[in-house]
């Protein structure tokens, strides 16, 4: 050790620092380029006229001047409460017979309750039409009601976010700590009160959570109002009508920046929660084991069995429907709407664009997603930067499909932005979706990387091996099983999209669930149909595909993985 | 310094060095040969060379023929050796062991101890060890450092650091001390409670307000006490059991209230009838009590 050290210049950047800050960077700049700047375009559009002058608010008093387009705002709003206040309640108890109770089959019955998270969200309202439209087949159980608007609005949207909340509500009651449970058994306390001192208590975080998903979901999704909304405006159709049918860039933008109020509220509540969950349960807890009881068990059963059974009538009547010639006319079965949809009609090329565009977001986005995670978690630098992507990747979570791809459009399709090639390209779907769903995969990743050990990279540095060398031989394989996941999700969401995709599309790249829209807007509800299952039925090829692969992985790496 | 160059600003891939992690850090998809072979591997070696000089390490560190297992099927012990193996298989001229040994069970602990030490003698390699145990530091090392807060507490050989340690906290946390505060009169006397003390070898201007340091070892307590300085007589108010020997708490009324540990073997506690509640002549060597100013 020398006595006097000379006067340290800053810290030397080696090679692989200068790696790191470029990959950073890189990722920032992307994230920007394609979160940021299209959510900057609609603000600034919201305040310009159509010729590029500043106008201030005027639009938005324009718009709330306007009865029918004021009116669609309470509209959206009351109809998301009623749904989130069914949904809720329904997916509580279903959550609850699933990690409570002793019932049988609960393998079976959550897969079944998770099945509507691979449809499009225009497949529910198409069978709900088919059940109880003018020529339903269950009409007169709506007792003279129409089924087109509100009511069926919140059938379809209760049918699509169900599986959203049970899997929040599921993470929340697991997360049960079996020594309060003890303890009330000691005290000799009553089931129901148990239930509410203990139960409720423990998973209010989760039922707001719940909540707000579930509302946001619902408020900001527009492929069910559309089938299915009749003349009953909502929010996220009157964006859809402004700007495709009359071209009005600048009330398109108004209607967006009022769909982001929700869901920015809903991201906040969200982020507190998150917080909050953490700290519910301590290293210490012991998880709650339930113990049978005959009567409750077969009750919970009961619930469950019809909840799953109401599923399946949905999408059973989707794929019904796609089987016979007209309803109620012709019922004999025919492969027909296949081969329309699939060959002979004109959206054909739709299902194999979408599942062209689907590998290539799960591709894209898994790596660039895993990488982000990786340069975020696991190096050194940049110091600032680092909250500021954090925060990016979490907000895209924030922002509706809807406003994101009208972001895209007054964005990239600006004559003036370098990247206006880009517009109409099969490449913009597969980035505006890998943005649109980035929060969830960067959240698997982060949680898997988490998981390693942080000294992995000091030991390669030791060692003289580079950072990436590292990644590629240890921090990818032990990764592997969050990487596959990340690319399953990435497929099953972007093959059903619609509110991202639907103004960015061009003739030669339109996707499924586009075509189902178009389809069904022209009567030609079997082809919708058949398309829509079609897209289930590659969904649940992908996830049988991914669940074969994971186990194939595990058996293959046993030898270490103990 | 390393080899005359300054290597405190380089990045970590610049400098000289082998790293072991309390945490192992063993890559856990990766065989043992792997593992041991992972630095090589990027220093364009032929597979053969490669293979011989993990094998070589392998048996340095008391592991042959585990090249084909992972680290999972390893104890926690064996993992550290082949961690070791790791840091060792460039030949780094400075070894960097980050609380090697805190992550294994005593027993365990103390049986790597001795054979860290003898590994680190065979090889000759420069070794820096981090450890929160004052046991470990003194019983492996050739030179401590102890450090309080980021900051340099003292230098030395580990005895120095027992014997003569450079400030009360270093005196406090390297093995057990029995603190007593005082007053100096001049020339190495000092007034504590109602007792007057020498200090050999001390100075310190009379009415300064003191310190008194001294380990619960460095006491008289057979042959003729009556011709040893700082007597006393005080009450045993009770004895832990810790083994080997055992750490009397003293009550001397002179010291008013402050209580002296003092170590006893088995055989002294025997031989002297040491109980709870008895009475003993000790007294404390003037060689040995260490003087901090307050």
């Amino acid at each position: 050790m020398s006595a006097v050290l000379p006067a340290p210049a800053a810290a030397r950047i080696d090679l692989s620092g200068l790696l790191v800050r470029a990959a950073l960077v890189a990722s920032g700049l992307g994230l920007a380029l394609f979160l940021l700047a299209p959510m900057a375009a609609i603000f600034v559009r919201a305040v310009l006229d159509n010729q590029g002058n500043f106008v201030g608010l005027q639009h938005f008093v324009a718009y709330f001047a306007t009865p029918a387009l004021a009116r669609s705002v309470w509209n959206s709003v009351w109809v998301s409460i009623v749904v989130a206040a069914i949904t809720v309640p329904a997916a509580f108890l279903f959550a609850y017979a699933l990690t409570r109770s002793c019932m049988p089959f609960k393998g079976t019955l959550r897969l079944i309750a998770l099945i509507p998270l691979l449809a499009p969200s225009l497949l529910p309202a198409i069978a709900f039409i088919q059940w109880f439209g003018n020529q339903g087949a269950a009409k007169w159980l709506m007792g003279g009601v129409s089924v087109y608007g509100a009511p069926g609005i919140i059938l379809s949207e209760v049918f699509n976010s169900f599986p959203h909340a049970l899997m929040i509500l599921i993470a929340a009651l697991v997360l049960a700590d079996g020594r309060l449970y003890e303890a009330a058994d000691a005290l000799g306390t009553r089931r129901l009160r148990r239930f509410f001192t203990i139960t409720l208590p423990g998973c209010k975080y989760g039922l707001l959570s719940a909540f707000t998903v579930v509302f946001t979901y619902t408020i900001s999704d527009f492929g069910a109002p559309k089938v299915i909304g009749g003349t009953f405006n909502v929010l996220a159709v009157d964006v859809f009508k402004q700007v495709i049918g009359q071209f009005n860039f600048s009330i398109g933008a108004v209607v967006g920046l009022l769909l982001l109020v929700p869901s920015v509220v809903a991201f906040a509540v969200d982020w507190v929660v998150r917080r909050r969950l953490t700290a519910n349960l301590g290293a210490r807890s012991v998880p709650f084991i339930p113990r049978p009881r005959r009567a409750f068990d077969t009750l919970m059963l009961a619930y469950c069995v019809l909840v799953c059974a109401l599923l399946l009538a949905v999408l059973g009547m989707a794929v019904y429907t796609s089987l016979i010639q007209l309803w109620p006319y012709k019922l004999n079965f025919t492969l027909q709407h296949y081969h329309y949809a699939l060959v002979a009609g004109d959206y054909a090329p739709a299902f194999w664009n979408s599942l062209k565009m689907g590998a290539w977001t799960a591709l894209i986005g898994t790596v660039f997603v895993f990488c982000t995670a990786y340069l975020l978690e696991k190096t050194r630098g940049l110091g600032p930067l680092r909250p500021a992507l954090r925060l990016l990747a979490l907000l895209s979570m924030a922002v509706p499909g809807l406003v994101l791809g009208l972001g895209y459009i007054m964005f990239f399709n600006h004559p003036q932005n370098p990247l206006n090639s880009l517009y109409q390209t099969m490449a913009i779907l597969a980035v505006s979706t890998v943005v649109h769903y980035y929060t969830s995969g960067h959240l698997t990743a982060v949680t898997a990387l988490k998981a390693l050990d942080d000294e992995y990279e000091s030991v390669s540095a030791s060692l003289k091996v580079p950072f990436y060398k590292t990644f590629w031989r240890v921090t990818v394989p032990v990764c592997l099983p969050a990487i596959l996941e990340i690319a399953r999700y990435y497929f099953v969401v972007s093959i059903s999209t619609l509110s991202c995709v639907v103004f960015l599309y061009a003739p030669h790249t339109i996707l499924a669930a586009v075509a189902i829209m178009n389809m069904d807007e022209a009567g030609d509800i079997g082809p919708a149909a058949a398309l829509g299952t079609l897209v289930v039925l590659a969904s649940v090829g992908v996830c049988l595909l991914y669940s074969l692969a994971t186990r194939l992985l595990i058996a293959r790496s046993q030898a270490w993985r103990l | 310094m390393q080899n005359g160059r300054d290597i405190s600003r380089l990045p970590p891939a610049q400098r000289d060095y082998g790293i072991v992690f309390q945490s192992y850090a063993l890559f856990p998809n990766l065989s043992v040969e792997d593992n041991v072979g992972y630095g090589l591997v990027n220093r364009r070696l032929a597979r053969g060379e490669i293979r011989n000089r993990v094998a070589e390490l392998l048996k340095l560190v008391g592991l042959p023929g585990s090249e084909r297992k992972y680290p999972s099927q390893l104890s926690g012990g064996q993992q550290q050796r082949i961690a070791l193996a790791r840091a060792l298989a460039t030949s780094p001229g400075l070894l960097l062991l980050d609380e090697p040994l805190s992550a294994l069970d005593a027993l365990e602990r103390v049986r790597l101890r001795g054979e860290i030490r003898s590994l680190q003698k065979k090889v000759g390699v420069t070794t820096i060890m981090v450890t929160h145990d004052q046991e470990e530091a003194l019983s492996m090392a050739d030179r401590v450092v102890v450090m309080n807060q980021g900051v340099l507490e003292q230098v030395g050989t580990p005895r120095e650091i027992y014997e003569l340690p450079a400030s009360p906290f270093v005196a406090d946390f390297v093995g057990r001390v029995n603190v007593l505060n005082a007053v100096s009169l001049g020339g190495g006397r000092y007034r504590t409670g109602r007792l007057d003390l020498s200090a050999n070898g001390s100075d310190c201007a009379a009415g300064k307000a003191v310190r008194l340091y001294l380990r619960p070892e460095d006491r008289v307590v057979e042959g003729d006490l009556d011709a040893e300085s700082n007597q006393m007589r005080g009450r045993i108010a009770k004895v832990e059991f810790l083994g080997g020997h055992c750490l009397a708490e003293v009550q001397v009324p002179e010291l008013e209230g402050q209580p002296l540990s003092v170590f006893f073997s088995l055989n002294q506690v025997r031989e002297l009838g040491l109980r709870e509640g008895g009475e003993l002549r000790l007294a404390l060597r003037p060689d040995r009590i260490r003087v901090f100013e307050k």
